[in-house]
């Protein structure tokens, strides 16, 4: 009798009537925390909201899969909003057009570097070759990375954690950064948020303003082209 | 709303069947977004509600990642064995990116700016 009742519990917290409210008050605490504490980089609700479920998932003993298949709904629409990212595209196009080339030079050095500096510090401190691979493609957004690792012989689930991590690193470092080196210009801000911190990155460049946002967006889709094509060739003539 | 939505998720689903059809490296959102932005400048983005319907979907853009996000707790065991090895190069490494990028745009800006304007 207990245990069909526990089973009865177990089935409706994998399902998605559990784990989409569950995501939603994850992300409003979130927000919540986050204009609380006076909008601190540190505790943007991605971060919360991602630290929130990981602790209740982990309470209540849901394997992540399940999670992941209850929430599911959650993630098909991080595809319709990328596609919504042509709106501030659009809106921006005169500003776009304006630094097409510093934009596309900053571009190929920064994918260069991107990629450079992962593996150099994880080869330094003694990586395996699967982790490197894995690591490489970790500033362009997770459906990008995750066809790039596998093409180069990293492991893919992997990469899909360390994207999700550097955008997460990108979008909590971003504004402390812009004071530091006093950078006030949303087009640089922008497009150098995107190019490191994809997706994630974006999120908190539209926070900012639609012009950071813009060209986060914009920059995030070149990374990922480039960095997609370049880095198979890459790869083959270092091993 | 509702129609604009649906505007949105068919040119979603247009990138993922071009990305089929040509069997292209690049994911299907990223030709959805192309194709919608090749859409917008067509129509001249005359249709409110369509843009009222995406700002908002993209106002909540954080919420849509953490479904994803929460998968870094898969990969624990992979953290315990490499695990500074990794934290140096995703923490370290982005930070040193980051701050490359923007001083290179920013050089770059100053000189195209410059060059431009000079006589």
């Amino acid at each position: 009798m207990i245990d069909t009742t526990s089973l009865l519990y177990a089935n409706l917290l994998a399902s998605p009537l559990f784990c989409i409210p569950l995501t939603l008050i994850a992300y409003l605490i979130g927000t919540r925390i986050y204009s609380l504490s006076g909008k601190n980089s540190l505790l943007q609700p991605v971060v919360s909201g991602i630290v929130l479920v990981m602790l209740a998932i982990t309470l209540l003993d849901i394997p992540y899969k399940l999670y992941f298949e209850g929430a599911e709904i959650i993630h098909f629409l991080l595809s319709t909003a990328t596609v919504a990212l042509a709106i501030p595209l659009y809106h921006n196009i005169k500003y776009i057009r304006a630094s097409v080339r510093p934009l596309l030079l900053t571009l190929l050095l920064s994918g260069f570097i991107a990629c450079f500096t992962a593996v150099a510090i994880a080869w330094l401190l003694g990586a395996s070759l699967e982790v490197m691979l894995s690591l490489a493609p970790k500033s362009i957004t997770t459906p990008f990375a995750m066809g790039v690792a596998e093409s180069i012989g990293g492991y893919p689930p992997l990469t899909a954690g360390f994207v999700i991590f550097t955008g997460i690193v990108v979008a909590v470092s971003a504004t402390p950064i812009f004071k530091w080196l006093n950078i006030n210009d949303p087009i640089i801000q922008g497009s150098a948020m995107g190019m490191v911190g994809h997706g994630i990155a974006t999120a908190r460049a539209l926070e900012l303003n639609s012009k950071t946002g813009a060209f986060s967006a914009l920059s995030m889709g070149l990374m990922g082209v480039y960095t997609s094509i370049v880095l198979p060739y890459a790869v083959r003539l270092f091993l | 709303m509702l129609l604009s939505l649906t505007i949105i998720i068919l040119f979603q689903l247009s990138g993922a069947l071009v990305q089929q059809y040509l069997n292209l490296p690049i994911p299907g959102a990223v030709i959805g977004m192309i194709l919608f932005f090749i859409y917008l400048c067509i129509t001249g983005g005359k249709s409110d509600k369509l843009m009222t319907t995406g700002s908002h979907l993209l106002s909540h853009l954080p919420l849509f990642f953490i479904p994803a996000g929460v998968g870094i707790l898969v990969y624990t065991e992979e953290l315990k064995v490499h695990g500074i090895a990794i934290l140096a190069s995703l923490v370290i490494g982005s930070l040193i990116a980051f701050v490359l990028t923007l001083l290179i745009f920013k050089k770059l800006a100053v000189n195209i700016n410059t060059s431009d304007s000079a006589p």
